[in-house]
């Protein structure tokens, strides 16, 4: 199970994320790598990236998962970012 | 009670990239934005389906992991690509030294079993279903031979084909590496190709009779790989998966049940069929790899023998979008160095993909042992290596020289081209567009 989930937007952010790799919710942690655990390579990344962007109707560089190395870290970029743009 | 059989099967180093060190190190600066497949050896996993289990059985992928030339195995077998094999002769030379037996498969053994025969003891020629189990009788039986191969005109009948040794690589650390890991699980459903082109030898291997797999083999095959690897994309190895309509679509709505994504092959005609392609994203779908080889029309007439190649290249950029529409990309694999190539060939293929949104593979033209290419290569000498080059068929260095251009040229656009489609820019407008693309899907 998730851990540390705080929020909604952050189970919405993880329900694109399985939705997309078709990875089981229970089967994805914070600490869930993104790339060696969930497949997720810059091909898949960009389908995540436009779900996450049409969803909370933001913009993403697409260089943003370069940055991230777990489920954890991609949650809190994408919520900063949707912060920011609010 | 005898010692149980001790099986070693590796699958030798293989070369990343190009051997010609310019070309190399281009393709090396772009592994953010460029990264090799990495898979077990489909072929290696099909054997270990097909060997007993009172047999003890090690696999080594040698890109990850260093021979142990000093344990005694009673039968080292070896899975090589052409690229592959002279490396994998010094493996087998090694362990003859020590004492152990050792075979060879794989299409470049099956198409020079002579060349093979001085470096091992036994050749399995063509596909290995029925002739490993023959092979492996008569080893317990002191009476193994030096050919082993499917009587001529006959192809396995792929129904009666093992479920792949997956479980033997759960607990490898071939998954791990932060840098290079296997990003891939391959599967493959099917068999043979009409299509005889002049540089490939799919047809000549495998028929042109298209074989498969019934659709509860595949789900069987798909769950096992699930259970041993969760969360890894499938590739399938198919030359072409979905060029049999029916069969494509009962595999993919068995595939939409199965929760998976998946990458495969096809052709560009599947833009024709729309049902399929909403049928293949539904069911994980995430990229088709293409071989459009050239957008040059005389190229295409000459790759082979029908044109059928050539007949679809009015529809390219249309079949294209079709394919996008359906959320799935395209990954197009154009080849450099065709007889009609001159030096407008790498602008013209670079504006052909940014035009189309297509990110791909660039290759250039090499003559693989058996195929027709290199044959007619040898009539017209212009072979710039003599054989045997193998090590150097990577697809990546040049190995003959151009009609419409010198070897330095091919090599000089080629990097231009890989330079020009594979850098931040180009990769953030590819990038853009297919976002657009998944945003329009519901």
């Amino acid at each position: 199970m998730l851990q540390n989930r705080t929020t909604d937007l952050n189970e919405e952010i993880v329900e694109i994320l399985s939705r997309i790799t078709r990875i089981d919710l229970k089967g994805i942690t914070y600490a869930t790598l993104i790339l060696e655990e969930l497949g997720i390579d810059s091909l898949m990344a960009i389908e995540i990236l436009a779900r996450v962007e049409k969803q909370f109707d933001i913009i993403i560089e697409e260089s943003i998962l370069a940055e991230v190395n777990t489920v954890g870290d991609f949650v809190q970029t994408i919520e900063k970012k949707i912060n920011m743009e609010n | 009670m005898s010692k149980k059989k001790h099986i070693c099967l590796i699958s030798p180093k293989r070369t990343i990239w190009a051997k010609t060190d310019q070309i190399r190190k281009v393709l090396e600066e772009r592994t953010k934005l460029l990264k090799p497949w990495y898979s077990p050896s489909l072929s290696i996993l099909t054997i270990i389906g097909l060997t007993p289990s009172d047999i003890e059985i090690t696999y080594i992928d040698e890109d990850f992991e260093e021979i142990d030339f000093n344990i005694q195995y009673d039968i080292v077998g070896i899975s090589a690509m052409t690229q592959q094999v002279t490396r994998g002769y010094e493996i087998a030379k090694e362990f003859r030294k020590r004492g152990s037996y050792v075979v060879i498969g794989g299409i470049h053994a099956s198409v020079l079993p002579d060349e093979a025969l001085e470096w091992v003891d036994t050749v399995i020629i063509g596909e290995a279903e029925n002739l490993w189990p023959k092979f492996l009788a008569d080893f317990r039986n002191n009476r193994e031979r030096k050919i082993y191969q499917q009587p001529q005109g006959t192809f396995v009948d792929l129904s009666k084909s093992p479920i792949p040794g997956y479980d033997l690589l759960k607990n490898k650390n071939y998954f791990k590496d932060p840098k290079y890991f296997y990003n891939l699980i391959p599967i493959q459903v099917s068999r043979g190709c009409p299509h005889n082109c002049e540089f490939c030898l799919v047809t000549k291997c495998y028929g042109s009779k298209f074989r498969k797999k019934t659709i509860e083999q595949v789900t069987l095959e798909i769950k096992k790989i699930k259970e041993c690897f969760p969360g890894k994309t499938i590739m399938f190895a198919d030359d072409n998966l979905l060029i049999d309509r029916k069969y494509a679509k009962e595999l993919l709505t068995a595939l939409k049940e199965l929760q998976i994504r998946w990458v495969a092959q096809s052709d560009i005609s599947i833009g024709e069929h729309e049902d399929l392609l909403k049928l293949a994203y539904e069911s994980g779908g995430l990229f088709l790899l293409i071989g459009f080889e050239s957008i040059n029309p005389e190229n295409l007439k000459m790759i082979n023998k029908n044109s059928w190649k050539y007949r679809q290249l009015a529809n390219y950029s249309s079949n294209i979008e079709k394919i996008q529409k359906n959320g799935i990309i395209v990954f197009g694999s154009f080849i450099f160095g065709l007889d009609n190539d001159d030096n407008n060939v790498f602008n013209d293929v670079v504006e052909f993909m940014n035009k189309n949104n297509i990110t791909g593979q660039l290759t250039i033209s090499t003559p693989l042992p058996g195929s027709k290419l290199l044959e007619r290569l040898k009539k017209e000498e212009r072979l710039i290596e003599q054989e045997p080059f193998w090590d150097k068929c990577t697809f990546f260095d040049v190995l003959y020289k151009p009609q419409k251009m010198t070897v330095d040229e091919l090599e000089k656009g080629f990097i231009w081209a890989y330079k020009q489609l594979f850098n931040e820019n180009s990769f953030s407008e590819r990038a853009k567009y297919l976002k657009a693309m998944y945003k329009n899907i519901q």
